[in-house]
């Protein structure tokens, strides 16, 4: 749901205040936002769902601090990712096999076939094939290149937003998003053939 | 130019905002450099992939609002309590009697339908205007109310038992049109009040669980609460004592019979209306 700034500062202020009812209509209006774009950069439901819930606990925590200098759904995207990259670094922290974790064989990386979700008709399936692949390449890329493409690209931020989401020169941003398509492109020329590249 | 450099350009040329010297510099090195052409392509390719995500909507998973709740909880448990006294509190008992009540019977109410009632009340771009005012409507789990007056409105959602006020608006246009939707597991029993308007609307909502116990005592709103689990559907009522204590057992087959006779037993009339919602009322007779 789309809300305009005036109905988030009328809700922020009335949870500002510990209106429970207006900050559980925030977190009705943002959660399908902030669980579309956690599950991307993550590729799981599970640990989208922890980053959301910790999201929002971190907001109703600092919401007494908010301001209001930038609009909500920009707080609440630098909120998200900072929870994915927290998540991650204590993922790396405590290395273990994860059923969503890519499995080397011989050099080369598979997927785990652990569930066979079971293939649509042949173009549902050619489509499904070719989200996982680019999840996949998202999820073998590094987490601010991720997070980058799919705020620019998936959830149409603009690279203003970004600058300010991330904290960043805007050239910064432009930049390092084009580092980041190349990288992309050479993840999935790995699947050429769902690609038609090379 | 070298083609790390060109690289570097390759988002500016495709998004069109490249210099015209930079652009025209970028396209002699295409042309010498075929390899350096079908990279950029290949990379256009890449960037126009990531549009099926933004095509393949992720489903929130209906469970993620009782996450959050509960997280939040967890961190401030004095300030925030998803228990509205009366209302949980007695949702929960009979929930655990309904356990209980499984275990000795082996009975559960588990309906189908959709489970799509994660979210919560929000305003609505209107539809149109009704002729009878209000007009109530349960389509796809959302409970939509349109109304119009000649005059304006404050219209208000509150809690039916602690008087809550979850949602509130004025209607300066005076149409009016509102969704309420009961995010929690629970049902919910609201109170729909128009100030200056037409007389409050008090409706039970069930909530995203679909379970409830078939045997049980307690208030006659607790049943009512049991009964929009067990219908699968939001029910209006008019009664004027709804906190009378009553035993019920809904028979495990024919339970919209088995609903309607106990009603009937406590002198209450109930009608299963075509906007998808039930009304109960007093019995006149």
């Amino acid at each position: 749901m789309r809300r305009s700034k005036a109905d988030d500062a009328v809700l922020i202020e009335r949870a500002q205040k510990g209106d429970r009812a207006a900050f559980d209509t925030l977190i009705a209006n943002y959660e399908d936002r902030a669980y579309q774009y956690a599950y991307r950069l993550t590729n799981n439901k599970e640990d989208a769902m922890d980053i959301v819930a910790e999201t929002f606990v971190r907001v109703h925590g600092a919401l007494k601090n908010f301001r209001g200098q930038s609009a909500f759904g920009t707080w609440l995207y630098r909120i998200l990712t900072n929870c994915s990259l927290d998540m991650r670094k204590k993922e790396k922290r405590n290395q273990h096999s994860s059923l969503d974790t890519p499995v080397v064989v011989d050099g080369s990386t598979m997927e785990r076939q652990i569930e066979d979700e079971g293939p649509g008709p042949g173009e549902e399936a050619e489509t499904s094939a070719r989200e996982a692949a680019i999840q996949m390449a998202l999820g073998n890329m590094p987490e601010y290149q991720k997070a980058m493409l799919v705020m620019y690209h998936v959830e149409m931020q603009s690279y203003e937003d970004i600058a300010q989401i991330l904290d960043l020169p805007l050239g910064t941003v432009k930049s390092r998003l084009n580092r980041a398509r190349i990288a992309l492109r050479e993840q999935l020329s790995q699947d050429a053939e769902l690609f038609q590249i090379g | 130019m070298n083609a790390k450099r060109a690289k570097e350009l390759f988002s500016e040329y495709r998004e069109g905002t490249l210099s015209e010297a930079l652009k025209q510099t970028l396209e002699r090195e295409f042309a010498a450099q075929p390899h350096l052409k079908a990279e950029y392509e290949e990379f256009c390719f890449s960037v126009d992939s990531l549009e099926l995500l933004k095509e393949r909507k992720v489903e929130t998973p209906d469970e993620l609002f009782g996450i959050v709740q509960d997280r939040l909880n967890n961190i401030d448990q004095s300030a925030r309590s998803v228990a509205r006294p009366g209302v949980f509190g007695s949702w929960q008992k009979l929930v655990i009697g309904g356990a209980c009540a499984a275990a000795v019977f082996g009975i559960w109410f588990v309906s189908g339908g959709d489970n799509s009632l994660a979210g919560i009340w929000g305003g609505k771009s209107p539809i149109g205007v009704s002729s009878s005012n209000p007009q109530l409507e349960f389509v796809n789990g959302e409970l939509r109310l349109v109304t119009e007056s000649a005059q304006t409105l404050e219209f208000k959602v509150s809690s039916g038992e602690t008087g809550e006020v979850f949602d509130s608006v004025v209607s300066s246009n005076t149409k009016l049109d509102r969704a309420v939707r009961n995010p929690r597991p629970e049902p919910l029993h609201y109170k729909i009040a128009f100030e200056g308007g037409p007389a409050d609307i008090e409706v039970v909502v069930p909530g995203t669980s679909r379970q409830a116990s078939a045997e049980g005592t307690g208030a006659l709103i607790d049943f009512v609460k049991v009964a929009s689990v067990v219908l699968g559907a939001p029910i209006q009522i008019d009664l004027i004592n709804q906190d009378r204590q009553v035993s019920w057992s809904i028979p495990e087959t024919d339970v919209e019979n088995g609903i309607i006779e106990f009603l009937q037993s406590e002198g209450i009339s109930s009608e299963k209306r075509e906007n998808g919602l039930w009304f109960l009322s007093e019995d006149q007779q």
